[in-house]
């Protein structure tokens, strides 16, 4: 399944937060879209999962029009989101926390959801340690593990990924990272990241979105993006 | 009268507060409202309730109706009314007074429309059980057969919806609601869904509480809306936020009033619960049984 942005805009009130933009997430890709804070990243991911709705423009999921769908209707075509700050309920356990990302589907396939908790279980063993433990207990990298792995227990067939390297150190930024990349290898899963942090999310992806003030102003080959100096200074400051 | 007789006879009355503070719980946990029109839903309910045993002449099916209709005007409220409001009221100031506003002016509602169905004067309603008190060795006590069973149906009450909100798919995704309407809405669930039932669930709790109040109490509009005050300040006690902190918040202001009233005298318990609520809001709005700060709405 392909997820084609045609014409997006989206507007904040009077501020336009992203102004058509376009481009194509293809099948089995990490794309990760890069940029400055401000730059409209998070806006288009919640407007892609239904959180937000778009000014004018398409969402297309394959053949199917998400733009003018409800989230809970997002989700079950397969596109699930876990938004920027570590976004777990701190009132539940690890474990409530992974059950809830599976509630929608346990009438239809109870013993796939039980499967998706151990398989992050076991693609996050610190969480297996502190199943039963509160979330707010969690270090700020666990509860990005858990916010990550609450998404894929919904078996998501493009995961959206907001700023996952946020507020964490650098080590446990790698490590998510690498995970992210294994997992996409393994699952055939596309997962569309945003990232302030562009030298990490581009090495792991295959396709660069550069947004710069709403505007989409460069979609192409992560490596060609790397390694256009130019660029790099112009919109990513490195 | 000694002081064990006093706590015995706050027990059930108390059981009835926890009720209720349940209710405005679960509530203002799913939709940050706190539910004014809670009396006036717990009266039409135990009204329904009241009718029905008039007609029937059968307590039991009386009491289960006016559960029922604790139900469905606790969802009705939500889907007409509460879910319009919070969608409206986009600034802060306004998200914050419409909804307690809109609560006062449904009370009024429904008050009225009682009063047109029913009449406006106290109706005596019907225990199943004795309320004389138990004698135990020769001595009466002021705990009746009709207290027993009004402790013993808040404890069932109690332990089912613990269980339903500890050990079911439905609990998980109303707690997760309640805390994290955003995250729980990209988990796939309905949230609003969610937060009707929380509404039909506070209902019910509402209509049993008036039933198991009403023989007390006799039935009127407005007799529940002492209650309402009792069950908020019991609410209060627990921290707002937390359900088992409101059950227990309502077993210790019931114990707790009728030694007020055992020692003091009656004419001194409204005006203790309304002392209590203002102070407890003033030196601990956290609730005393809410260990932790209060909670970003």
């Amino acid at each position: 399944m392909t997820l084609r942005v045609r014409g997006l805009t989206i507007d904040h009130g009077a501020i336009r937060a992203i102004a058509s933009a376009s481009f194509n997430v293809p099948k089995g890709s990490i794309t990760a879209v890069i940029g400055a804070n401000g730059a409209g990243k998070s806006t288009l991911l919640r407007t892609i999962s239904g959180l937000k709705r778009a000014t004018s423009g398409n969402i297309l999921w394959d053949e199917l029009a998400i733009d003018h769908l409800q989230t809970e209707q997002i989700v079950r075509a397969g596109i699930v989101h876990v938004p920027e700050g570590r976004s777990v309920v701190t009132e539940l356990t690890v474990f409530e926390n992974l059950a809830l990302g599976g509630v929608w589907r346990l009438r239809k396939n109870k013993a796939d959801v039980n499967e998706a908790i151990d398989e992050v279980y076991e693609l996050f063993p610190r969480l297996a340690e502190r199943r039963k433990q509160r979330a707010d207990t969690l270090s700020g990298g666990e509860r990005q593990m858990l916010a990550i792995g609450r998404g894929l227990v919904a078996r998501p067939q493009l995961l959206l990924l907001d700023e996952p390297s946020l507020g964490l150190a650098p080590l446990v930024v790698e490590q998510i990272f690498q995970t992210l990349a294994q997992l996409q290898r393994s699952s055939g899963m596309t997962i569309l990241l945003v990232e302030q942090n562009a030298m990490s999310a581009l090495r792991i992806a295959s396709q660069g979105i550069v947004l710069d003030q709403g505007q989409v102003v460069i979609a192409d080959d992560a490596r060609a993006i790397m390694n256009d100096t130019a660029l790099r200074h112009a919109y990513l400051g490195y | 009268m000694n002081l064990i007789n006093t706590l015995i006879a706050g027990v059930s009355i108390g059981a009835i507060y926890s009720l209720i503070a349940f209710a405005l719980i679960l509530v203002w946990r799913s939709t940050r409202v706190v539910n004014f029109a809670q009396a006036g839903q717990a009266a039409f309910s135990t009204y329904v309730g009241l009718s029905i045993e008039k007609a029937a002449g059968n307590y039991w099916l009386a009491l289960i109706c006016a559960i029922l209709a604790g139900v469905i005007v606790g969802a009705f409220v939500e889907v007409v009314v509460v879910r319009f409001i919070v969608k409206r009221a986009t600034s802060a100031a306004t998200a914050t007074v419409a909804p307690v506003i809109a609560m006062l002016g449904l009370l009024g509602i429904f008050q009225g429309v009682m009063g047109l169905i029913w009449g406006g004067e106290y109706q005596p309603y019907p225990t199943a059980f004795s309320r004389e008190g138990i004698s135990i060795a020769g001595n009466q006590i002021p705990f009746s057969q009709f207290d027993l069973f009004v402790l013993l149906t808040v404890v069932v009450a109690m332990s089912i919806s613990a269980l339903v909100f500890q050990r079911t798919s439905l609990g998980l995704s109303m707690r997760a609601a309640a805390f994290a309407p955003e995250v729980t809405r990209l988990s796939g669930i309905r949230v609003s869904r969610i937060r009707t039932l929380g509404w039909a669930f506070a209902g019910g709790a509402g209509g049993l509480a008036g039933v198991l109040v009403a023989p007390t109490t006799f039935i009127a509009p407005n007799s529940f809306d002492l209650l309402l005050v009792f069950g908020f300040t019991a609410a209060v006690i627990g921290g707002l936020d937390s359900l088992i902190g409101g059950v227990l918040g309502g077993l210790a202001l019931g114990i707790g009033l009728s030694v007020v009233t055992g020692y003091l005298g009656g004419s001194y318990t409204f005006m203790t619960a309304f002392v209590l609520l203002i102070v407890i809001l003033l030196v601990r709005p956290q609730g005393i049984l809410g260990a932790r700060g209060a909670r970003r709405a």
